[in-house]
């Protein structure tokens, strides 16, 4: 077995960055328990310096980036950007990189293929998802949020696997359509039809660019 | 879109939210997250964040008019 290089950004200062740095732990966990390496940038090394600083020393396979963005970068900690397609898209070249993270696959996605990279994973509009305010504090017992971020984070999962770029958003979006299945078939509570909509949404956004047989 | 189409539209929207939990709260990214009466507030005054609540509802109705959901 080739050990896999992953970089994992993991901000957490906010209500979306703590339930993003929860799932994302997870999937490092994942990452080492398999066997593969990887470097998890948590908190406050969830920034630039550190980010550009690690990418170029590990040259990873696969860029597992979560947090607030916008069409043109994704940022860490304190929402202060990490990566910029006007700036330093070119570190994400001969990577995959996966953006858990609002509307990235609008012009970094294209930009950063642009620049070497074999394929960018993300979504071309905000990604929403709920949370049961009850659980806020502890996200691994949020079973509201989990519908959403579950099927979210099976991109990198699904990669992990050895999957192709192009097969591992199909999993991601079957997880999707897996939850909201669940939702419309079965005996549903009024509060979890509401979630039905926010799915479908987060589903049917996920995109990428670049070469969708590549694996890394 | 006529006014009295948008009017509808914002009613069925509200509608819908008015079925989530006070319990609940959703993220909308690096707008923040809200409560469902600050939801509905937003739709009504029809600002960005309710617009975007708007698109996302009419998304998914529109997805299960045309059977969208079922597809594979």
């Amino acid at each position: 077995m080739t050990t896999k290089r992953i970089v994992v950004t993991r901000p957490n200062h906010d209500l979306t960055t703590r339930y993003l740095s929860y799932y994302a732990g997870k999937f490092s966990n994942e990452v080492q328990q398999k066997g593969h390496s990887v470097t998890d940038l948590k908190n406050k090394r969830a920034c630039k310096k550190y980010f550009e600083s690690i990418v170029r020393k590990v040259k990873p396979d696969l860029i597992f980036l979560n947090g607030h963005g916008s069409s043109n970068q994704v940022c860490g900690q304190d929402n202060v950007a990490i990566v910029r397609s006007d700036d330093n898209a070119k570190i994400l070249q001969d990577t995959v990189t996966y953006a858990l993270s609002c509307q990235a696959a609008n012009e970094l996605g294209p930009e950063s293929v642009h620049q070497g990279a074999k394929a960018f994973v993300g979504y071309n509009t905000d990604f929403i998802f709920y949370t049961d305010r009850d659980k806020q504090t502890k996200p691994h017992h949020d079973e509201v949020a989990k519908k959403f971020l579950e099927p979210a984070t099976q991109v990198p999962i699904s990669l992990l696997k050895g999957n192709t770029v192009s097969a591992a958003c199909n999993n991601s979006r079957q997880a999707f359509r897996k939850n909201i299945r669940k939702l419309i078939t079965s005996e549903t509570s009024k509060a979890d039809t509401a979630l039905l909509s926010t799915l479908y949404w987060d589903m049917t956004h996920l995109v990428f660019s670049g070469d969708a047989k590549v694996k890394i | 879109m006529p006014e009295e189409t948008q009017d509808d539209i914002k009613e069925l929207v509200v509608a819908r939210l008015r079925a989530i939990p006070a319990d609940r709260e959703i993220s909308i990214g690096a707008d923040g997250s809200y409560k469902r009466d600050e939801l509905i507030q937003h739709v009504e005054e029809g600002d960005r964040v309710g617009q975007k609540i708007i698109e996302v509802e009419m998304s998914f109705l529109r997805a299960l008019k045309e059977g969208a959901l079922y597809d594979d």
